[in-house]
């Protein structure tokens, strides 16, 4: 049996490669927390990354967009710049967060700040003591059925109940 | 004679398309009380031309105009906009925080003031969806908050199961209970007044339409309204009526088949007694020959169907048939014994 000539070592695609231990891209993930930190603590130094990244993120913005706002202050009747430069705020802000990292804590004692238990925000005062009259369409219908249904509901309620006693 | 009294207690079904409340009336009968869920915001400009043709609507001053329910959807057509839905997909946003205004104007409109202080008031909440990450938290907090803002003691009651008791009293209760709505699905599973069983599926009728409208190259509003004037599901005309009927039938086997993965999580804990029926309610289930066309659907899947069926029924008022299941349950909050 002869044996197959060896496959072409497969070159994986950079983000694969970069994701692997010896791969060769940049790391760009900070060092994690070390276990032990208090809640506070971590919290500070989560708000203190926060911080250093937002102002990271902004440098860069201003940075891509400093061409953009010469050639306007330059010229200012140059339409062609100034119209796009919503689009071009946008994206360079986009490219900036795009590219800041943060790596919290890896095991954390922190408890998530919102949960399915813990209160929503819900306005008060939606519904005004004065309501507009609206249009509302209404149908009236005998009630037999739905008579039966509420003496049935009860009774095997209060059947239930009484078999619990 | 003394003048019977109405029975204390009211049932509010919120939709993604309608909301409906039902209270039984001094005669014994039971009114219903509906409004379209959904409103467009007009400038000022247009006030003139509403006030001639009568049509309600709510004046914000600077902010402009608000047209509120089904006048909403007609305006929209005249203007050529989409009417915007406090709801979607069966459930409020918490981005919609313009809407909640609005949806108070609207509930308290179909509530009415309550008969006595504190009187009950059990509202539809959807069980939580399997195939969307959402829950039902903020949704049942803010009309918790509303329906006691309108002067009455609120009571949160499933969707589904408002089906079952209002509809399978003869079945002891028990039955398998499908709210066909426009934003999503909900299905319940009782015995004997027991909920085994409540989940909901992000599908619904609106769905249907964007489906049936992206496959035909047509307008989702097109095609709601075609399935509101009418198309047969078992002689459907033309590509757009065959593009609906194709979406149906897909609504209605995911809707089986998601009951029967949900059913296989509790099976070994749960066993039914006798054949269920299943009971079809909603809006979405008004389509012409929604029945045959259901039955038809589950005959071929009713082999793999983890339970036994007795029998396939539309809800004797499927529009209102939630609406009435939370008034009985508000009524029971008022019986004395």
């Amino acid at each position: 049996m002869s044996k197959e000539p060896p496959q072409p070592k497969r070159h994986l695609p950079p983000f694969v490669a970069r994701s692997r231990p010896s791969g060769k891209g940049a790391v760009v993930a900070t060092k994690p927390v070390s276990t032990g930190v208090t809640p506070e603590e971590a919290q500070a130094m989560a708000d203190k990354a926060a911080q250093k990244a937002a102002e990271d993120a902004a440098k860069m913005a201003v940075a891509a967009l400093l061409p953009a706002i010469h050639a306007i202050q330059q010229n200012p009747a140059a339409s062609a710049v100034a119209s796009d430069l919503d689009l071009r705020i946008e994206q360079a802000v986009a490219r900036a967060l795009g590219s800041v990292s943060f790596t919290g804590p890896a095991t954390s004692s922190l408890k998530p700040t919102t949960g399915p238990d813990e209160p929503l925000f819900i306005p008060t005062g939606i519904v005004k003591d004065t309501v507009e009259s609206l249009t509302i369409k209404s149908d009236s219908s005998k009630s037999e059925d739905l008579d039966g249904a509420a003496s049935a509901l009860k009774a095997l309620r209060t059947g239930k109940s009484k078999g619990k006693k | 004679m003394s003048k019977k009294s109405a029975p204390l207690g009211i049932g509010c079904d919120i939709g993604t398309m309608n909301i409906v409340a039902a209270r039984r009336q001094e005669d014994g009968s039971v009114e219903t009380s509906r409004v379209r869920d959904a409103f467009l915001d007009l400038d000022q400009s247009a006030k003139r031309m509403l006030k001639l043709s009568g049509v309600n609507y709510l004046d914000q001053g600077e902010d402009g105009i608000i047209v509120v329910g089904d006048a909403a959807m007609e305006m929209a057509n005249v203007f050529g906009r989409e009417a915007r839905r406090p709801l979607s997909q069966g459930l409020i946003s918490a981005g919609e925080m313009d809407a909640l205004e609005i949806l108070g104007v609207m509930i308290k409109n179909v509530l009415g003031d309550p008969a006595t202080e504190g009187e009950a008031c059990y509202f539809s909440v959807p069980a939580s969806p399997v195939d969307a990450d959402r829950d039902v938290v903020y949704h049942k907090g803010v009309f918790e908050r509303i329906v006691t803002e309108c002067g009455y003691t609120a009571h949160a009651g499933n969707e589904a199961m408002a089906i079952i008791y209002a509809e399978t009293a003869g079945d002891g209760f028990s039955g398998l209970g499908i709210s066909f709505g426009s934003g999503m699905c909900n299905l319940a599973l009782a015995v004997s007044g027991v909920e085994a069983l409540c989940f909901s599926v992000a599908r619904g009728g609106d769905w249907i339409d964007a489906g049936a409208a992206k496959a035909t190259g047509s307008t989702q509003s097109r095609m709601c309204a075609m399935k509101e004037t009418g198309v047969d599901l078992l002689n459907p005309e033309g590509r757009e009526q065959e593009a609906l009927a194709l979406y149906y039938k897909a609504l209605i086997e995911y809707c089986i088949d998601q009951t029967a993965a949900e059913f296989a999580k509790i099976k070994d804990r749960f066993s039914l007694p006798r054949p269920i029926p299943i009971v079809v309610s909603g809006g979405t289930s008004m389509a012409g020959n929604f029945l045959p066309f259901f039955e038809e659907v589950f005959e071929k899947k009713r082999k793999k169907f983890p339970v036994e069926v007795s029998e396939i029924r539309h809800a004797s008022d499927p529009m209102n048939a939630v609406a009435r299941g939370l008034l009985i349950q508000a009524m029971q909050e008022h019986d004395e014994d």
